[in-house]
């Protein structure tokens, strides 16, 4: 482990994003320390786009959550483009499973939150907001309120307002999670698209293995924690499939193999059939 | 006796009814679409009055009841056309107390609520006060300002505040509270300080219920204005009644009344209608009653 350390050391100048030994406790209706999160190191270098899979309840919300910054961890250090000290408020952009567009604004005032509330120029925001717009084909949209608009347009409206700010991370917290499969496979195909330019670093929380690994070029795997002391990552898989990568990607070999290794992975984390508690 | 129109109010009623949804359902689109919708939802409880006004006047006359005692609708139309001049003279007197006492009431009380939202501590000290100054008899009160302040409209118009400005209290400190804690996290995450917080998001989520107060408040400050006006003064709808109660002026005071719930409910509709203007992008959740801005589209 040696030499994990040592890279782990070097990345923390390189890596865009750096968990570093995270654990992230919260006081229980009965007034217990829980930790939701033990020991959880990653690391999302500019450019890289990585998935975190794991169980409904494993704590995935609660690390996005600390990464934002709207909390803090009890122990370990999160780092952007290696500072550890520095407010994540306003760096990070995170996107949730809730588009949580506000009802009364438009299209185009909703995008452009994020640089109102940094005080760009009202024109200046509005026309980078109608330019990013185009790209993600919201161009014809932007008059619209987001009760006219169906389920997978609100959420591309949601990235759009995400990533207007040009943060260097990008969290997505089960973008897709609340979409029909259909729209699901057009949005995962398109996020891959609008993503590919930027230089950004992107962290995916999902339970879908087959959008981890359309999207990611590396998948860690989240368990829910439990009374032993074992970390939150329990496996760590790179994804070398060729992109772009299409819905007939998922036949492959290749991607059947990892989709197997993946499956393994989690059912190992898997706590088994919970046992019926007494009243 | 049955010289005034009302006096056949059912079947009148009736007719006027089916020839308001004929033209609802005929209607295109635009600004009329609007005025009648809002007039058009007023249509029923137009019926009903119009038939229980109708079902006075029958009584009234089958049980030979002293016009003193109680006159029936016909009588107060008659002293209302009659003396119609003194009546608005009065009926401006007592607006212009109301309208002045909501505004303010609608200020002072968003801007509580503003403050007991924004902190805890001004929260525990100062909703207690305003609660408990709700308790007191604003009837004791009164007379206590006309020493205070003199008979002038200055004491009408704070005697419409204290009574006004409590629902729009409540509903706004619920309304800034309601505000989704996602989308507060979500502004958060984009660097969103405090005061953009309540400006961007708690306001505008206060909204709907901030109109919640303002409509419940632009009939309290009614009830107000006539109160200050019975206590003590010289002019407006309250004193009008004060005065003719003794004189036996029954139907005078029944015509005040008459006059009074008119204003009161055209108050009422202003707010409404400012009610659809200021909800008109909130969206099918904010806007309850505005399907038409929906079909406008």
């Amino acid at each position: 482990m040696s030499a994990g350390s040592s890279r782990s050391a070097q990345l923390a100048q390189l890596a865009r994003l750096l968990v570093d030994r995270v654990s992230i406790g919260y006081t229980s209706a009965r007034g217990e320390q829980v930790l939701a999160v033990r020991d959880l190191s990653i690391e999302v270098d500019a450019g890289e786009f990585v998935a975190i899979v794991g169980p409904s309840g494993c704590g995935k919300s609660t690390l996005l959550n600390a990464i934002a910054g709207l909390t803090e961890p009890s122990s370990g250090a999160i780092s952007i483009d290696g500072n550890p000290g520095a407010a994540r408020l306003g760096k990070v952009a995170y996107m949730q499973q809730r588009d949580l567009l506000l009802p009364w604004r438009t299209v185009l005032g909703n995008a452009r939150l994020g640089l109102e509330l940094a005080g760009t120029d009202r024109h200046i925001a509005d026309a980078a907001a109608s330019e990013r717009a185009e790209r993600f084909g919201l161009g014809g949209a932007l008059g619209s309120f987001p009760w006219q608009l169906s389920g997978g347009m609100r959420q591309r409206v949601a990235l759009l307002r995400a990533t207007l700010p040009d943060s260097g991370v990008l969290l997505l917290d089960e973008p897709f999670g609340a979409l029909d499969a259909i729209t699901r496979r057009d949005l995962q195909q398109w996020l891959a698209g609008v993503l590919e330019r930027a230089g950004r670093a992107v962290l995916l929380v999902t339970h879908d293995v087959e959008e981890a690994l359309l999207l990611a070029d590396r998948v860690y795997v989240m368990s829910t924690p439990s009374g032993d002391n074992k970390p939150s990552i329990t496996a760590r898989v790179d994804v070398p499939l060729p992109r772009p990568r299409r819905e007939e990607t998922v036949t492959t070999p290749e991607f059947v193999a990892l989709k197997a290794e993946l499956m393994s992975a989690l059912s190992a984390t898997a706590p088994g059939p919970v046992p019926a508690e007494a009243p | 006796m049955g010289e005034v129109p009302v006096t056949g109010g059912a079947p009148v009623t009736g007719g006027a009814m089916d020839g308001g949804a004929t033209k609802r359902s005929t209607a295109k689109r635009g600004a009329a679409q609007v005025v009648r919708a809002t007039i058009g939802g007023w249509t029923p409880a137009l019926a009903l009055t119009l038939a229980l006004v109708g079902l006075w006047e029958l009584l009234a006359h089958a049980l030979d009841v002293q016009p003193w005692l109680l006159p029936a609708p016909s009588e107060i139309a008659q002293e209302l056309s009659e003396s119609f001049s003194l009546h608005m003279r009065h009926a401006r007197i007592t607006v212009q107390e109301v309208v002045i006492g909501f505004l303010l009431a609608a200020l002072l009380g968003a801007a509580l609520a503003a403050a007991i939202s924004w902190s805890r501590i001004i929260e525990r000290s100062l909703y207690p006060i305003v609660i408990a100054s709700q308790t007191i008899p604003i009837i004791t009160l009164a007379p206590l300002l006309l020493v205070w302040v003199g008979p002038e409209m200055t004491s009408k118009v704070i005697v419409v505040v204290l009574i006004s400005f409590f629902p729009v209290v409540v509903s706004m400190v619920d309304g800034l509270r309601s505000a989704d804690t996602e989308m507060a996290d979500m502004m958060r995450t984009l660097g969103a300080s405090r005061v953009q917080l309540l400006l961007k998001l708690r306001l505008p989520a206060a909204l709907p219920y901030l109109f919640s107060g303002l409509k419940v408040a632009a009939v309290t400050s009614v009830i107000g204005a006539v109160v200050g006006e019975w206590v003590g003064g010289s002019g407006g709808l309250g004193w009008l009644m004060k005065v003719s109660g003794p004189q036996f002026r029954t139907e005078r005071v029944f015509a005040a009344i008459f006059v009074l719930s008119v204003a009161a409910v055209l108050m009422f509709m202003l707010v409404v209608a400012a009610e659809r203007w200021a909800l008109r992008n909130h969206g099918p959740r904010g806007l309850r009653a505005g399907e038409v801005w929906r079909a406008r589209k």
